[in-house]
């Protein structure tokens, strides 16, 4: 009869995991946020600089609740009342003219460009190669966001 | 002669059924490019930002995703638009090993990875058009 032994000390390991506040995983993932915040505010288009005022980083832990932490990189939205709501138009439409170097896909280009620095940042962190940190990107009707 | 990714997307399309390569016709694919005049049913595919992803160490040669966006443009019905664009991202979900043939060119399409299935953009505010757009990367390879 076969037997596995330490199933419930990997458990109890898992359960300590969920439990620990990483902060320093916190504070990687948010230098890691800035660093496309960055690159994306060289290519958003400027007429206004309105777009580009609204580009924030936002951190949300909620790892005692789903083991979730997520970095946000977005534009638009809700700012203070005011709703920028083109910002879709602006990233997705590929045939409007914007002066070199802002670029339609501001968002999209500035995370590939800064891609393997955002790795670097997240790998180059014990706590965040415990957790097998994934990246991806999404998108909505109203922003554009980066999330990890 | 070697073919943009936009148009080996075009002519997938077009030998999927859904989508047609005569000039005039409804639902007529255009390379990186969305003609303003009728007919209001268009298809337009863009070459956007490509994805990398390492290179083969025999050759050296590196392995690039091309970037594609698909904007489908239809009248004001927003059923008949969204059913098209749906369709569009069943026929990119069916690409498997698939064979798309340009002239004398002859091409492998490995996968589409959609990075964001059919969405509303916007509604034109004269004549009312819908655009519905697609975003993903294509993986393929040239038969030589």
């Amino acid at each position: 009869m076969a037997e596995v032994q330490g199933v419930a000390r990997l458990l109890q390991v898992f359960e300590n995991q969920r439990k620990q506040k990483p902060k320093e995983l916190l504070a990687k993932l948010t230098a890691a946020g800035h660093v496309i915040l960055d690159k994306a505010n060289y290519y958003v288009p400027k007429d206004t600089r309105a777009l580009m005022k609204s580009g924030r980083v936002t951190v949300s832990d909620t790892t005692v609740l789903n083991g979730k932490m997520e970095v946000k990189v977005e534009y638009g939205g809700d700012m203070s009342g005011v709703v920028l709501d083109y910002v879709i138009f602006v990233h997705e439409d590929l045939e409007a003219y914007h002066a070199p170097p802002t670029c339609a896909k501001f968002l999209t280009r500035a995370y590939r460009e800064t891609k393997m620095e955002v790795s670097k940042i997240i790998r180059g962190n014990k706590i965040a190669d415990r957790f097998g940190m994934l990246t991806k990107f999404s998108q909505s009707s109203s922003y554009y966001e980066f999330a990890t | 002669m070697i073919h943009s990714p936009s148009r080996i997307m075009g002519q997938l399309l077009f030998d999927k059924g859904v989508a047609s390569l005569t000039a005039g016709a409804n639902w007529t694919v255009t390379v990186n490019n969305m003609p303003p005049d009728a007919p209001d049913r268009r298809i337009a595919i863009y070459t956007t930002f490509s994805r990398t992803d390492g290179s083969i160490m025999d050759t050296g040669q590196t392995i690039t995703h091309p970037g594609i966006q698909i904007v489908v443009r239809g009248a004001s019905d927003d059923a008949e638009v969204y059913s098209k664009a749906i369709a569009i991202q069943a026929a990119l979900d069916s690409i498997k090993k698939t064979s798309v043939t340009i002239g004398g060119d002859t091409y492998i399409l490995k996968a589409f990875e959609t990075t964001n299935p059919p969405f509303f953009l916007k509604q034109e505010e004269l004549n009312l058009r819908r655009f519905y757009i697609i975003n993903g990367y294509i993986t393929y390879a040239e038969v030589n």
